[in-house]
């Protein structure tokens, strides 16, 4: 059997044709460009907190509105891809609800508790990675109090793998104020992590 | 107890870690949700921005017809602006009209000067005997006697000048000027600053020395020699420059009223407003300066007459004026005259039809008020 029309691959629009037409406020558009962003933005969001956290859906939704916003403000450049945009602005949605949550001290404070309280482990293996997951709880907790150019960009590019020339791009700063960001972020975090272990 | 210090090594591998597993799956019914939840609102921010696109479009499109509107006004008033060009010509004068030879000398000559001709300022107007030109300028114009010389000089904008070489011109501006605004009949020995009124000035050749003489008919003017104001005349008065040599030219005969009145007139020692008949400068003027200075010999007789107390006489004058150059310039000052003459001479039926007549012809004249008392008498 023979299908018409055209190569699928020609329907899809491509991320220029998909910006242009969110420029253009054209609403028929939404459901593809959910489908198109929803995996750099869930990616982010989980990379950030660990999970999916029970506000998820809330923090997807906040991170295509912020989408639709910027790139209905032709704040997006088009010097990268749609996608890393989209994972760009969902890390820094998720580090700024990481923020509200520490100010509010509720999430984190119960979450150092489990830190600081790790329960038994049943054996050898299990301990390691208990303990692993509590150090990797412990930096995103530090990421989330370290100042948030520098989180952010230490996030995008040691845990998300962007490099410096796309962060810059993306953050609209140089590049060596991108490798200023770096550098600095992991000093903080380095010597954050070094006053807790030793107050721990 | 504490743990090691993290080296870099070790902070650059946790932070691997944080990027390393794999993402797991979600539940389908909650993504499902979450979709027609976010792609809803996605439509729903994508409409807004489509109405926020037509506000601007719309905004910007009635800007554009405004600003095309802005843009085709000034564009119209650039194109509709008074030219220079054209300002400079309507104002520097047109002739009106020319009696006999009358030519126009321009950089590229001497060519014979035509009725509707504009002059545009540096040309200068030369008349032959037994010739005249009217020429407009700013709200009236200026009559241009026989065997005379004028030189338009280009205007400014605040001031328009005529230079007299030679002859006479009679100017007459009905309205004053505008605020800031003057006319100015340069002869070889003074300026005469205008503002709106009507005069006359000739320059003759006294003795060898070129002269000017200045005869008011209405308003003031102002006589400048070397940039300071030497007198101020109003209607009805002469003023001569002074001639060194004047004294040894040659009197010419005058009529009878003119004669009696020269004693008197020298008496009254009027430095800077002498009648025609304290110094005889008609003699040296050419025996055929056209009519207007014709006009003016005969007018300033009258005046002579009137000031030496001879008002029968200057009646007379002034009737012979009238008489002899009906469309003088000079009709209304005459009808003027003849009528208070007669009115002082105790002429008062004669004094009556004369002031009539003056209403008649000019009845918001400037001697109105005298005409309508003497008139309404009887």
């Amino acid at each position: 059997m023979i299908e018409g029309g055209a190569d699928p691959a020609a329907r899809t629009p491509t991320d220029e044709q998909l910006v242009d037409a969110v420029q253009r406020g054209d609403a028929a558009m939404a459901g593809l460009v959910y489908d198109r962003l929803l995996g750099a933005v869930d990616h982010a969001l989980y990379r950030v907190f660990g999970r999916r956290e029970h506000d998820h859906d809330d923090l997807v939704q906040a991170a295509f509105e912020q989408i639709v916003l910027t790139l209905s403000r032709r704040s997006y450049a088009r010097a990268c891809s749609l996608q890393t945009w989209a994972s760009t602005i969902a890390t820094h949605v998720a580090f700024n609800a990481l923020r509200a949550r520490r100010r509010e001290r509720r999430v984190f404070d119960r979450d150092a508790s489990n830190i600081s309280e790790p329960e038994p482990p049943a054996s050898a293996d299990l301990e390691r990675t208990a303990g692993a997951r509590a150090e990797l709880e412990r930096v995103r907790w530090l990421l989330a109090n370290m100042k948030p150019e520098r989180a952010e960009t230490v996030f995008l590019h040691d845990v998300l793998g962007h490099d410096l020339a796309e962060i810059a791009h993306m953050t609209r700063v140089s590049v060596a104020a991108a490798q200023s960001r770096l550098v600095r972020g992991r000093r903080e975090l380095r010597d954050k992590l070094t006053k807790e272990q030793l107050t721990s | 107890m504490s743990r090691p210090e993290p080296s870099d090594h070790d902070l650059l591998r946790t932070l691997g870690e944080l990027g390393k597993g794999a993402v797991p799956v979600e539940d389908p019914q909650r993504a499902f949700y979450r979709r027609e939840r976010v792609v809803r609102m996605v439509g729903a921010s994508l409409e807004a921005q489509a109405e926020i696109q037509r506000r601007r479009t719309r905004r910007w499109l009635w800007a554009s017809a405004a600003a095309a509107v802005l843009v085709a006004g000034l564009a119209g008033a650039f194109v509709l602006r008074p030219q220079p060009a054209a300002v400079a010509k309507a104002s520097a004068g047109e002739t009106r009209s020319v009696l006999g030879q009358v030519s126009v000398r321009r950089a590229d000559g001497a060519t014979p000067l035509h009725t509707g001709e504009v002059l545009v300022g540096g040309e200068v107007v030369s008349t032959g005997a037994r010739s005249g030109v009217e020429i407009g300028i700013a709200s009236g114009h200026a009559d241009l006697g026989g065997l005379s010389e004028l030189e338009i000089v280009p205007p400014t904008a605040n001031e328009r000048r005529l230079r007299l070489g030679t002859g006479s011109v009679d100017v007459d501006l009905p309205r004053k000027l505008e605020a800031g605004k003057h006319l100015v009949v340069e002869t070889p020995d003074a300026e005469v600053l205008v503002v709106g009124t009507a005069f006359t000035v000739e320059v003759g050749n006294e003795a060898g020395v070129r002269a000017t003489h200045v005869s008011v008919r209405r308003g003031t003017v102002w006589i400048m020699q070397g940039g300071k104001q030497r007198a101020v005349l109003s209607a009805g008065d002469d003023w001569r420059s002074p001639v060194v040599t004047a004294a040894s030219a040659p009197a010419a005969p005058l009529p009878k009223a003119e004669l009696a009145a020269a004693p008197e007139a020298r008496a009254a020692g009027v430095a800077q407003r002498s009648s025609v008949a304290a110094r005889p400068a008609a003699g040296s003027r050419p025996v055929d300066s056209g009519t207007l200075a014709e006009e003016n010999r005969i007018f300033r007789a009258a005046l002579a007459a009137r000031n030496a107390g001879d008002n029968a006489g200057a009646a007379d004058t002034f009737a012979s004026l009238l008489a002899r150059y009906p469309r003088s310039v000079l009709r209304e000052q005459a009808l003027a005259g003849e009528f208070r003459a007669l009115d002082r001479a105790g002429r008062s039926s004669a004094a009556t039809v004369a002031a009539r007549r003056y209403l008649a012809s000019y009845p918001s004249g400037f001697a109105r008020a005298d005409a309508e008392r003497v008139a309404n008498r009887l």
